[in-house]
């Protein structure tokens, strides 16, 4: 009797933690759709406008005040888009369990690997790599997807009114001829990301907004809205740059 | 296509005044978003 109590009780616990995870797993998705998102079209928001050397953190509440539903659903359907391209990853995988039968040759492989058989590890090493490699190839549409969605979030931060179909459509146009030179400009950062990472935490916290507001300024360049700021004064930083 | 040094250039000028302001900002999305500032993307 008492051993039936005990296990009832360790199937609620179980339960109770499965839900608890499960509650979590939602609040967190709730969470980046409904806070994290816009708040990031918030701070593309306050970097465009920072450009403009109009620089108020109050810009970063930009979503909140305005479409705060069409930025909710765009930047939805933008993360869903990329999510249903990544998908594609688990394609090599699904084949070669389904088709080549993967877990068996590795579950015969595993106990020759443990009694040291080299060739046994060679072929465990081919099969992973092999598996790798055309996981990574089949990731490639989903890296270009991403590429072709990477201006979304400005161009929500300009016009917040904009339908999903033309924001997406728009940021597609804009990055014909600019994907190479986009990941030419995230991979240059690599070198300030080592040194940053190096310094804890507080070296990204000084980085981050290099890297924003360059990107920032991408947009401003692909977009035809380039900023000229050679008239800039050092020694009188503080001038009004709207008009330049 | 753009010029990276071009951009980067402006970029200076623009955090050269504002750069406090905008380390907080980062900072608040990044805290805020659980730390997926996955920048410029």
């Amino acid at each position: 009797m008492q051993g039936t109590n005990l296990a009832a009780r360790s199937d609620i616990r179980i339960i109770a933690i499965y839900a608890v995870i499960g509650i979590m797993f939602l609040v967190g998705i709730g969470i980046s759709i409904f806070v994290a998102a816009p708040l990031k079209v918030g701070l593309k928001h306050f970097m465009l406008r920072s450009a403009d050397m109009d620089t108020n953190l109050d810009n970063l509440m930009y979503p909140f005040r305005t479409n705060y539903k069409n930025i909710v659903w765009v930047t939805f359907v933008k993360n869903l888009y990329i999510g249903l391209w990544s998908l594609l990853g688990f394609v090599p995988m699904v084949i070669g369990l389904w088709k080549f039968g993967l877990a068996e040759k590795i579950a015969e492989l595993l106990p020759l690997v443990q009694n040291d058989s080299v060739s046994a590890a060679m072929s465990l090493s081919a099969i992973s790599s092999g598996v790798l490699i055309l996981t990574i190839i089949f990731m490639i549409p989903a890296f270009i997807k991403e590429l072709q969605y990477s201006m979304v979030e400005y161009i929500l931060a300009e016009n917040p009114n904009m339908p999903r179909a033309k924001a997406i459509g728009k940021s597609k146009e804009m990055m014909v001829g600019n994907k190479w030179g986009y990941v030419k400009l995230t991979f240059s950062f690599l070198g300030w990301q080592f040194l940053a990472n190096t310094a804890c935490c507080i070296g990204n916290f000084l980085l981050a907004p290099y890297i924003e507001q360059t990107f920032a300024q991408m947009y401003l360049e692909i977009s035809g809205q380039g900023k000229d700021y050679s008239g800039y004064d050092y020694q009188n930083p503080f001038v009004d740059f709207r008009n330049m | 296509m753009f010029d990276r040094k071009i951009l980067k250039g402006r970029a200076k000028i623009v955090l050269s005044r504002s750069f406090f302001m905008s380390v907080v900002a980062c900072a608040i999305v990044s805290i805020v978003t659980g730390g997926m500032l996955n920048f410029g993307v």
